[in-house]
């Protein structure tokens, strides 16, 4: 019982996966495969906002600057026409760089905005967006000369607005590739979501994780304590945008071509909506919240419209059964983790083990 | 326990709410079931996918009417409303589609980017399935990765509306765009073409950037700026001025200010008497008349009479967004029906006799330029209020 109550979110959505599978109508294979690719394109997504959490800035929207960071790479790697081996140590190599330097950026603008970082981040991400289109859409052709003159548009400024990026995907296909339903998949990008979560993993247990959970639970104590927290928010921040930048490295391997303009649009809502469904809160996130929350948002998205397209027979309906349940489960999930936390700290208070309770928690996490 | 009760009370209304449809659904499964009887002798299905109603409606009207027309053969799907940033959501939809082993076309329909990779896909899992798209990616990646694509012929549009503008008394073509659309290949070339026509019949040729709707903050920002440019550029340039916008949401504004101002609009983005058109004039179109189009023509003539602005409204008699997906269902039926392969179809001669013979409305079919054997371009006729 003590476990339905703990993960009662997850729970529900898990019940509602099933049943709106239930009445999609389509096959288990199907459905496999969609969440198997899902779960590589946002997995690391998810995973890049534990550590910003943890140090309690909320939910870093600015993951979007990740993205960017890997979209210009890849879009330079196209430029340069690379292909094999070197394309994938290229983009990772620049999309790495970019995303430390412009993670900086942002760890220096989220530490000007203490006890606001989410709604600034939001706007971190709307304005490194529009930087980053007028870029591509602009420089390119005037300040910057492409080698590959095939990415411009016909008039000779600004990049085309979809490139093929065969020459990246290729690459994925080639690595540990396996046959289902007679569709090519690789499992390269899990290895690579392996190794992420795994530093991850170690990034928590290490000083810097510790100190991250101290500066989160108190930024004032943390503060008098001598714990240089801007350092360890920045640190946090650049982590979350690496991870962002390769995870999206990944989307577009996968994907096999890349949206300039809009490819890095609406994932920060995806990864922030899939830990919340994970169980975890704006206060607290685990990587099993991660994981749950990727594959039960992706398999709930994709279930729900088939399943209302079924019920009530209707094209048009399928859509809105569809934000009306993804919508309204994140709600819900909000408001359930919000009592939850509401429910311990008072119940905590109540038995007057409140302090007791950190120190045990200090010494678990050493 | 509070907590319980409201987890109980999720639970339970979930399941409400589910089992209160399903009971629904039954009715449903039947016919479903008392299709598949029918369909087994033929064994072949065509899917079709459009935006939601509230998006689009002419592309989803189309499709629905061939649901209708062809009820055991079509099965319609609809994307999702946040199309521009839910890529992924696109992508599953249409590649659920393929998950059926009866399907054997899928037609694609909305002016979107983005969609090719779900084609990619599809050929990879299901080579067998023919795919006839429409939408606005890279002319290239569409040529490679689909069997049949076909869209309406912006470019030369791009040669026909100023032209037309100009018969109609337009001494100054607006162009309204913003920074995405103007990225993509067709609408900037098109917005290059107007301008080369316009020098060549001497109007001047304006062009205005709007907010942009596609960059995460909606067109509300982009309607309300040319609620506000319009009667600027109008008090600037006089009435014997034409505009045009790229977006279609654009012209719930740009007709309801023609109405006031009395400029010209030769056609909209995507011409058809049912888009803004019935919103800006109140027209009562009963559901009966859903699809007659030449009974809402009348309606807009006679609407554009009392307005005094007869001759100064055009477009096409029949929205190409409508003709598209059921010229494509016919085609799909025909190939199947026929035995022909994508190869087979893919010239103008063909085409253009096939929209004479099997359509309301004929179309002008062009090869979509060198190279793209796989993609063709068409013009509808057009219709002066």
């Amino acid at each position: 019982m003590k476990f339905v109550k703990n993960n009662i979110v997850p729970i529900a959505i898990f019940v509602l996966t099933v049943i709106a599978f239930y009445f999609s109508g389509m096959s288990l294979n199907y459905l496999l495969a969609e969440v198997y690719t899902r779960f590589i394109r946002n997995m690391l997504f998810t995973l890049a906002l534990i550590l910003p959490v943890t140090c309690g800035m909320g939910i870093n929207f600015a993951i979007i600057v990740g993205a960017i960071s890997a979209q210009m790479a890849v879009v330079f790697a196209l430029d340069l026409n690379l292909a094999g081996i070197p394309v994938l140590l290229f983009i990772s190599g620049v999309s790495i760089l970019l995303s430390v330097i412009f993670g900086a950026l942002v760890a220096l603008l989220l530490n000007k905005a203490r006890g606001n970082e989410m709604i600034v981040s939001i706007m971190i991400g709307q304005l490194s967006s529009v930087i980053y289109q007028f870029v591509f859409m602009v420089a390119y052709g005037t300040v910057l000369h492409p080698v590959n003159a095939e990415i411009l548009l016909e008039r000779g400024i600004g990049v085309r607005s979809m490139l093929d990026a065969k020459n990246i995907s290729e690459v994925f296909e080639r690595i540990l590739p396996f046959r289902f339903e007679g569709k090519s998949y690789t499992l390269f990008p899990v290895v690579i979501i392996i190794v992420f979560s795994l530093i991850l993993f170690y990034l928590q247990r290490t000083k810097l994780g510790v100190l991250a959970k101290a500066v989160g639970s108190n930024l004032d104590h943390a503060d008098t304590l001598g714990i240089r927290s801007n350092r360890i928010r920045s640190i946090c921040i650049i982590v979350s945008t690496v991870f962002a930048a390769m995870s999206q490295v990944i989307f577009i391997g996968d994907f096999g071509t890349i949206n300039v303009y809009t490819g890095h649009l609406g994932l920060d809502t995806f990864a922030a909506a899939a830990i919340l469904v994970g169980g975890a809160s704006i206060k607290e996130a685990k990587m099993r919240n991660c994981f749950v929350g990727v594959l039960l948002f992706h398999a709930l998205f994709i279930t729900s419209p088939m399943a209302g397209q079924n019920l009530f027979n209707n094209p048009s309906v399928g859509e809105y059964f569809r934000s009306f349940l993804a919508y309204g489960v994140i709600v819900i999930a909000i408001i359930m983790n919000l009592r939850k936390e509401k429910m311990k700290k008072t119940s905590e208070v109540f038995k007057g083990n409140l302090k007791i309770d950190y120190k045990q928690k200090e010494r678990r996490n050493k | 326990m509070k907590k319980r009760l409201l987890s109980v009370l999720l639970v339970a209304v979930t399941a409400v709410s589910l089992f209160a449809g399903c009971g629904k659904k039954e009715g449903n499964d039947q016919k479903v079931e008392d299709n598949g009887k029918e369909v087994s002798e033929e064994a072949y299905k065509i899917g079709i996918v459009t935006p939601t109603l509230t998006v689009s409606e002419d592309e989803f009207r189309g499709a629905e009417e061939m649901v209708q027309k062809y009820p055991d053969l079509v099965v319609h799907k609809t994307l999702p409303e946040d199309f521009a940033t839910n890529k992924e959501g696109c992508i599953s939809v249409v590649t659920s589609l393929a998950d059926d082993p009866e399907m054997k076309y899928i037609l694609f329909d909305n002016g979107m980017e983005g969609i090719v990779p779900a084609f990619q896909t599809i050929r990879e899992k299901r080579p067998d399935i023919v795919s006839i798209v429409t939408c606005n990616d890279d002319p290239k990646l569409l040529n490679e990765y689909t069997d049949i694509a076909i869209t309406t012929d912006w470019v030369r549009r791009g040669v026909t509306i100023p032209t037309k503008a100009h018969e109609m008394g337009a001494k100054t073509f607006i162009h309204y765009s913003f920074p995405t659309h103007m990225a993509a290949a067709s609408k900037a070339e098109r917005r290059d073409m107007m301008k080369k026509t316009c020098e060549e019949l001497g109007m001047e040729f304006v062009e205005v950037t709007t907010p942009d709707p596609q960059t995460g903050n909606g067109t509300a920002a982009m309607l309300q700026f040319l609620r506000e440019d319009i009667p600027r550029q109008i008090e600037k340039y006089g009435a014997d001025t034409n505009i045009f916008g790229t977006n279609c949401p654009m012209y719930d504004v740009i007709l309801d200010e023609a109405f006031k101002l009395k400029f010209t609009v030769a056609e909209q983005c995507c011409p058809t008497p049912t888009q803004a058109y019935p919103t800006v004039l109140n027209l009562e179109i009963t559901e009966d008349d859903l699809g007659n189009y030449s009974k809402i023509n009348d309606m807009i003539t006679e609407k554009a009479k009392e307005a005094e602005m007869t001759g100064r409204l055009s477009g096409w008699a029949m929205p190409s967004s409508v003709y598209i997906p059921e010229f494509k269902v016919e085609l799909a039926k025909y190939m199947h029906d026929e035995g022909l392969e994508p190869e087979d179809v893919l010239s103008k001669e063909f085409l253009d006799k096939f929209s004479e013979e099997h359509m309301p409305v004929a179309a002008d079919f062009q090869i979509a330029g060198e190279g793209l054997d796989h993609y063709y371009m068409l013009i509808l006729e057009d219709i002066y209020y």
